[in-house]
């Protein structure tokens, strides 16, 4: 809803801002909100600004122009008659930047993004590079090639995230294609990543900001680093299941003894650090056995690389593995995993992904829709969902063994940073609730892959390897070697996360978008998270930065989406059905019964109804809650006041989006994603133990956080005092206790989740693999407006709530004429979510035709068909057959005038083709009769 | 009672009964003349009914210490009854075998079955009103008895809507032209006045017959400077071959103001063969993960969803984009021509995307034009070997098809995924009367209208339609239009591989997101009902 606020407040922007500018765009495009997003986005700055002078508004700190090209055309992706934009081309030391005073034919990303523009590529998203000569040569550069010469009429770049830009060069002066081509060729394939972009801009951003500290950045603080002590000791002391069995070592704290082991970790309490100093080289990759996850049934989850073969001493892997048994009270046994057998190898996968990317970029529609007849086939022999169904199974595995109480699992794997942080991660978001919350999930990556020392460098194949892989095919690469080896094991894991979001997608806090900003940050080398292979890189590339400096510089981790993403946008990672659970958590059942608390007994225990989902029994537990005792009454009235004023100072804003902070807790704790009001009274949220943990003093910290139900008894604590009143109010506590609290609802959260990791309930993850491919978008349908339907409901529910708080506190005080209820907010719809939102917005024009696409498939073929019988088409009239509206087959639409004068107003006229005067086959046959 | 006579073990005390989507059971068996009932004996008083017209095929495996009986069903589910006894078994799988199978109409269940509260009429199809839609739009029109007790065509209802300007006479010409008498009806008149006209193919023959009063009647409904498209849903080559048995298509020659679309869908029989190669990979729970994908494609299913698809989006374009008039037909004109014709109404027509509207559009569409229910449904895909060439699920593919819609356009239905489900499993056996027989004549001869209870009026009662409706529906007055790409379709998981994970926990799960947004939905109204009620106490305490 905020996001809606946002479009009416840019447009109004846009409206008034002057005229002059764009007036014949402003005028003729306001029926498009999203394109006047853009309007007043980045390019408002750009409209006046001479060429030379135009770019520098837009450059990060740091960041500096090494080519540009004039006049460049930058096409529609995947337009078949090959319209497009002409604008200026800029190569920067981070990004291929395209900067035009047109307003853009097609956006390609909807949302702002306060690092890169929509028609904006990172450079390290580079992946292949075709240059065209004028004869129509098509060449493939290299990271070696050299021999550029003048004459490049078409640039093509292949993206890492499956998308493909063309730009043609022949509207400008000669040379200057060749000058960029070589600028970004050069700049494009780093070799060591103190070169990252990363450096110059927080080096740059840091000196620049000394004297206007934003004081404002909280929500970057909320995700543990576990880079100090006090992280990982908050993790093992709030687990009671934990206590005095484990503790945390720092031998490698200057990653001396391993180079890919974290600096701090987790071992069984009785190896001695001596001892570890020692047996860590008894391991491959010298990664001992570390500790991830300990179940409440003291059931364990370890992770570690192989133990040396040519090792002799045996007794040390038996050791450690006797202390990790006395770390289970009842002595289970140890269940070994060894992931190198039941996971596919790493050149599999990368493999498969290459695959993948192929059949997923397809040149143009044509292409796409030949591969329609064997889609499926294509998908079974691609593996990549085999590979995804596998991991789920591995994963699954797991927890049923620790979930029930078999023993503790330890995984093991050849070099233990790649499969190890994968499933040890899915375990324990299937396992652990407060693992499925943003917060929760973004701490587990860390914790697992960035800590783990995944080595994201040479898996994503960031930096150029001039030796091993000057061809990019991975079949042709020697790299075969796993240490040196690109695979995207980390895109597997996020589409396991995908497969678990659309299989259970109440349970899961995050998004299909928040899973694509995660891989898209992969390639976006502004912060410090997915640049290096493992932490000592990360320190020593640092250190040496800091060298020649008088302040140490403060890095940006991915977790601090501020320095992304607007707010109205962090808003979209949010699972609206996750949301309302959770809310619905208050409303329908309760917490769950607690044993021994009176207070939970008192309020918390749910009658027999709630397992009857029909209106009736919840409106008469509405009623009786009214009736509940005055100390509820009395305490959340005033929080009442509160939540509605601060709903009511929201609404007004300049962003615009809800800034409700929930009032149970003091600290001015706020979820970067703003759409807090349900994180309240009994609200098993990770953070929450946290946010007590700062509101309390510090001796209760530990005990509320001890484990999950001393969570709610503390919070349960805090309701009573100044529980916000919307919460309390939708509580439906009924007054006759001691009922039996069902499964449905209430301990539904706290499942572990039943993934079916059939190959069958897997779907394709359409939404990143498919999402720059714009003629396979729904305008209107998809998963997109379904979810900005939920959050409708969501926040509708929120409203009236609210709104009976206002009445109710009116009527109370018999005094009818204090302040207006909250103010409605206005429902700005948008106009054109497709499936792909918030990417490859398609402006209106080309809606139609997108979806439309398909159908001329068959048109085509028809008319390939019919031409043998019937009078042949000239070519002309086939080609533009493709982009009419709506046309049905044998009759191709002509333009209607405006349509006709619309588009070359924003576009290049590249085809005289496109305004032939429209002939057909049906028209000749017709007048024939 | 004849049934008895069937019956030889009415009941058996100890028996087990297993299936796909329940849980064990153990209890007595008891067998009546429609149903086999398992009744519990733990206690929790649950019982099971399976309709004998349900079962599609019956597998016996005699051991010495259990016999077990397999019942598989037309709603591709299994069910495993097990008794001790040997005679118990054969006599109770031998009347299941006959009872499941009695042809004669009267002794259906339908004619039985007294709903336990008293439906209202649905008044679905209903002529008048579809008249004065039609009124809005064109006055070109008019309500005909021409086919009063049905003396020109068995397969339409006896009050139908012709053009004005066309006389009874005429009507009766053309539909001696055309095969089984259906003649060029109006199926559905758009916004812009184009119509959708279904028929079946015309009986050109050999010696290349016209009809005057044919070309008449279509080229009325065009006007003078229109243009209109003829889809015939099989090849140019079949249609052709067609004249050898008296069949045909439109020759361009006679018909110079439409242009002729071939788009080739399958016929009933192939749909048969597809569904049941789909059933088998869907139902294999033991298929290799990497076979999986490639025995779906096998199947050729989604393929036939692709091009039914297709088709009516090439007819929505044509009367939407185009604005021109679309006739379609097959060669009888009551199966590939009835999908394409109700699903580019769901796609150009929002009041068909609500429940109620869906409702009429499957009574229109399918049950009063023919749609030869009896036949096509009467065996379902374990009955491969015995099932004529009759049988086909063009209607299943036809509710495939709305669900592909549904899942790509979710908030466009007023119903969602379930209602699909419960038609598709009525058709094949039910309760209600509604898909009996195969056109309006045998179901006049018979009375089921008045002796049935109607499907219509039990999914539009009070306490039944609540349950059907879509948590998210947000009405949208324009098309939607799909996408027929494969990576678009979806196999239809609800009806092909429901809840293959027995254990209870995770049939939950798979719930819970519907029932959840459900519960949003009534916390909703809810709500508002209370914000209503203090405003209105407020409005008093204010006065």
């Amino acid at each position: 809803m905020s996001m809606r606020r946002t479009f009416k407040l840019k447009v109004n922007q846009v409206l008034h801002r002057p005229q002059h500018h764009n007036s014949a765009a402003a005028a003729s495009d306001h029926d498009n909100p999203l394109k006047d997003i853009k309007l007043a986005g980045a390019y408002e700055h750009v409209y006046q600004l001479s060429p030379s002078s135009e770019v520098d508004g837009l450059l990060l700190p740091g960041e500096i122009t090494v080519g540009h090209a004039k006049e460049v055309i930058s096409y529609v992706l995947h337009d078949e008659n090959r319209r497009g934009t002409s604008g200026l081309l800029v190569c920067t030391n981070f990004r291929l930047m395209f900067v035009t005073d047109k307003p853009p034919y097609c956006n390609l990303i909807a949302v702002d993004n306060k690092l890169i523009g929509p028609q904006d590529v990172t450079l390290s998203n580079i992946e292949t590079i075709y240059i065209e000569k004028q004869n129509g040569k098509r060449k493939k550069l290299y990271p070696t090639s050299r021999n550029i010469k003048d004459g490049i009429q078409k640039l093509e770049i292949h993206c890492k995230d499956f998308r493909i830009l063309t730009y043609s060069f022949k509207l400008s002066v000669l040379g200057e294609g060749k000058n960029i081509v070589r600028a970004i060729l050069h700049h494009s394939y780093p070799q060591d990543s103190s070169l990252s972009f990363a450096m110059e801009y927080i080096s740059k951003k840091a000196s620049k900001e000394t004297s206007t500290k934003e004081a404002s950045n909280i929500s970057s603080k909320v995700v543990s680093l576990y880079r100090k002590v006090d992280d990982w000791e908050k993790l093992i002391m709030t687990s009671q299941a934990m206590k005095g069995r484990w503790r945390i070592t720092s031998i490698n704290e200057t990653f001396s003894l391993s180079a890919t082991m974290p600096g701090l970790f987790v071992v069984p309490s009785s190896l001695s650090d001596a001892f570890l100093k020692d047996a860590i080289h008894q391991y491959n990759n010298n990664r001992l056995p570390i500790w991830c996850y300990t179940h409440p049934n003291k059931c364990s989850l370890l992770r570690s690389s192989n133990f040396r073969e040519e090792s002799v001493q045996f007794q040390v892997d038996q050791k450690i593995r006797q202390e990790i048994t006395k770390c289970d009270p009842s002595g289970r046994k140890i269940r070994m995993m060894d992931l190198n057998k039941m996971c596919p190898t790493l050149q599999q996968v990368q493999m498969s992904f290459h695959k993948l990317k192929t059949s997923c970029m397809p040149a143009n529609e044509d292409e796409y829709m030949e591969s329609d007849g064997k889609w499926y086939s294509t998908l079974q022999t691609i593996k990549w969902l085999q590979f995804v169904s596998c991991c789920l199974e591995v994963a699954r595995t797991c927890v049923d063994h620790i979930d029930s109480g078999l023993g503790t699992v330890l995984l093991i794997e050849t070099l233990g940073v790649d499969w190890t942080a994968c499933i040890s991660c899915l375990v324990q978001v299937l396992i652990d609730p407060t693992k499925r919350t943003i917060d929760g999930l973004s701490e587990l990556i860390q914790r697992e892959w960035i800590i783990g020392c995944h080595p994201f460098t040479t898996r994503l194949g960031i930096l150029h390897q001039p030796k091993k892989s000057s061809k990019f095919q991975p079949e042709s690469s020697t790299s075969d070697h796993p240490e040196v080896c690109k695979s995207p094991i980390f895109m597997v894991f996020l589409d396991c996360l995908y497969q678990i979001l659309t299989q259970e997608s109440t349970k899961v806090e995050y998004t299909s978008f928040f899973l694509t900003s995660l891989a898209d940050g992969t390639r976006l080398p502004v912060f410090d998270t997915f640049i290096f292979n493992n932490e000592r890189e990360r320190n020593r590339t640092l250190q040496q930065l800091n060298q020649q400096r008088t302040t140490d510089i403060e890095t940006i981790s991915i977790w601090d989406w501020d320095v992304q993403y607007p707010h109205h946008v962090q808003q979209l990672f949010i699972n609206p059905l996750y949301r309302c659970k959770r809310f619905h958590h208050l409303v329908a059942t309760t917490t769950p019964p607690l044993g021994g608390n009176s207070i939970a007994t008192n309020d918390d225990v749910t009658s027999p109804n709630t397992l009857d989902l029909t209106t009736t029994p919840k409106v008469e537990k509405l009623k009786s809650s009214k009736k509940s005792s005055t100390h509820h009454r009395s305490a959340s009235d005033s929080t009442c006041l509160d939540t509605t004023t601060s709903s009511m100072t929201s609404s007004s804003t300049p962003h615009g989006h809800k800034r409700i902070n929930s009032n149970s807790y003091e600290v001015p704790y706020q979820p970067p994603q703003g759409r807090s009001v349900f994180y309240c009274a009994g609200d098993e949220r990770p953070d929450s133990g946290r946010s007590v943990a700062n509101s309390r003093s510090s001796s209760t910290d530990n005990m509320a956080a001890e484990d999950d139900e001393a969570v709610v008894i503390g919070l349960v604590d805090q309701v009573n005092s100044r529980a916000p009143q919307v919460a309390e109010r939708l509580r439906f506590v009924p007054n006759s206790a001691n009922n039996n609290n069902d499964v449905i609802g209430c301990r539904d959260d706290d499942d572990v989740m039943q993934v079916k990791t059939g190959v069958q309930y897997l779907r394709f993850w359409k939404f990143a693999y498919l999402r720059w491919v714009s003629f396979s978008q729904l305008i209107g349908g998809g998963e997109s407006p379904q979810v900005e339907q939920e959050n409708k409901m969501a926040d509708e529910i929120v409203q009236l709530a609210s709104k009976i708080e206002h009445l109710e506190a009116q009527l109370c005080n018999g005094d009818t004429s204090v302040t207006s209820p909250p103010p409605r907010v206005d429902d700005v719809t948008v106009q054109f979510v497709s499936s792909y939102f918030p990417y490859l917005a398609i402006s209106n024009k080309s809606a139609n035709k997108s979806t439309l696409g398909r159908v001329y498939n068959f048109s085509r073929k028809k008319e390939g068909k019919s031409t043998t019988s019937a009078s042949a088409p000239s070519p002309k009239i086939h080609h533009h057959h493709h982009h009419t509206e709506g046309k049905p087959p044998h009759r191709p639409a002509p333009l209607s005038p405006a349509q006709v004068a619309a588009s070359s107003h924003h576009m290049v006229a590249l085809s005289e083709q496109q305004q032939t005067s429209e002939g057909g086959t049906y028209n000749r046959l017709s007048s024939g009769v | 009672m004849e049934f008895s006579e069937f019956i030889k073990t009415p009941k058996v005390e100890e028996a087990f009964l297993e299936g796909s989507c329940i849980s064990k059971m153990i209890g007595s068996a008891c067998l009546t003349g429609h149903h086999l009932i398992l009744y519990s004996h733990s206690g929790d008083n649950a019982e099971h009914w399976i309709l004998h017209k349900n079962v599609d095929a019956i597998d016996r495996r005699f051991g010495n210490d259990k016999c077990q009986i397999t019942l598989k069903c037309k709603d591709f589910e299994t069910y495993c009854l097990t008794v001790l006894s040997q005679e118990d078994a054969t006599n109770i799988a031998n009347s299941i075998e006959v009872l499941s199978s009695l042809d004669n109409i009267n002794l259906q269940y339908p004619f039985f079955y007294k709903a336990t509260n008293s439906l209202s009429e649905s008044n679905l199809g209903s002529i008048e009103e579809d008249f004065l839609m039609i009124s809005n739009v064109s006055d070109q029109w008019r309500i005909s008895e021409v086919n009063n007790n049905f003396q020109i065509c068995p397969t339409y209802p006896q009050r139908i809507i012709v053009p004005k300007s066309i006389s009874d006479q005429m009507i009766f010409k053309s539909s001696e032209f055309r095969n089984l008498g259906r003649f060029p009806i109006l199926s559905y008149c758009h916004h812009n006045g184009r119509v959708v006209m279904r028929c079946s193919q015309p009986q050109i023959g050999t010696n290349n017959r016209r009809c005057k009063e044919d070309e008449k009647l279509i080229n009325v409904v065009l006007g003078s400077h229109h243009r209109g498209y003829i889809m015939d849903t099989r090849t140019q080559q079949i249609a052709l071959q067609a004249r050898s048995k008296g069949g045909g298509t439109e020759t361009e020659f006679n018909y110079p103001q439409w242009k002729k679309i071939h788009h080739n869908l399958s016929r009933p029989s192939a749909l048969y063969d597809s569904i049941c190669k789909l059933v088998e990979v869907s139902r294999d729970k033991g298929c290799a993960v990497d076979k999986w994908r490639s025995r779906l494609e096998s199947s050729n299913w989604l393929h036939h969803v692709k091009e039914v698809l297709t088709a009516s989006c090439l007819v929505s374009q044509c009367l939407d984009k185009e604005g021109a008039s679309v006739l379609i037909h097959c060669a009888d004109g009551f199966d590939s021509t009835l999908q394409i014709t109700s699903l580019t109404q769901i796609i150009l027509n929002p009041e068909c995307r609500t429940l109620r509207g869906f409702l009429n559009l499957v009574e229109k569409e399918w049950i009063l034009y023919g749609h030869p229910f009896r036949e096509r449904c009467a065996r379902s895909v374990y009955s491969v070997g015995k099932a004529s060439r009759d049988e086909g699920p063009t209607f299943l593919l036809f509710l495939d098809c709305v669900h592909q819609l549904q899942h790509q356009y979710p908030l466009s239905f007023e119903f969602d995924g379930s209602l699909l489900c419960q038609i598709a499993r009525h058709t094949y056996a039910s309760q209600f009367g509604t898909f009996l027989c195969n056109n309006e004549l045998e179901r006049f001869t018979s009375r089921v209208r008045s002796k049935t209870t109607s499907l219509w009026s039990h999914l539009l009662s009070d306490d039944v339609f609540p349950s059907y409706l879509n948590p998210v529906y947000q009405p949208r007055s324009d098309t939607i239009w799909p996408s027929v790409a494969p990576q678009s379709l979806m196999l239809w998981g609800e009806l092909f591989t429901p809840f293959v994970d027995p254990s209870a926990v995770t049939r939950r799960c798979l719930r819970s997101n519907k029932l959840y947004l459900h519960e949003l939905r009534s916390t909703i109204n809810e709500l508002s009902k209370e914000v209503s009620q203090l405003e209105e106490q407020e409005e008093k305490l204010k006065t």
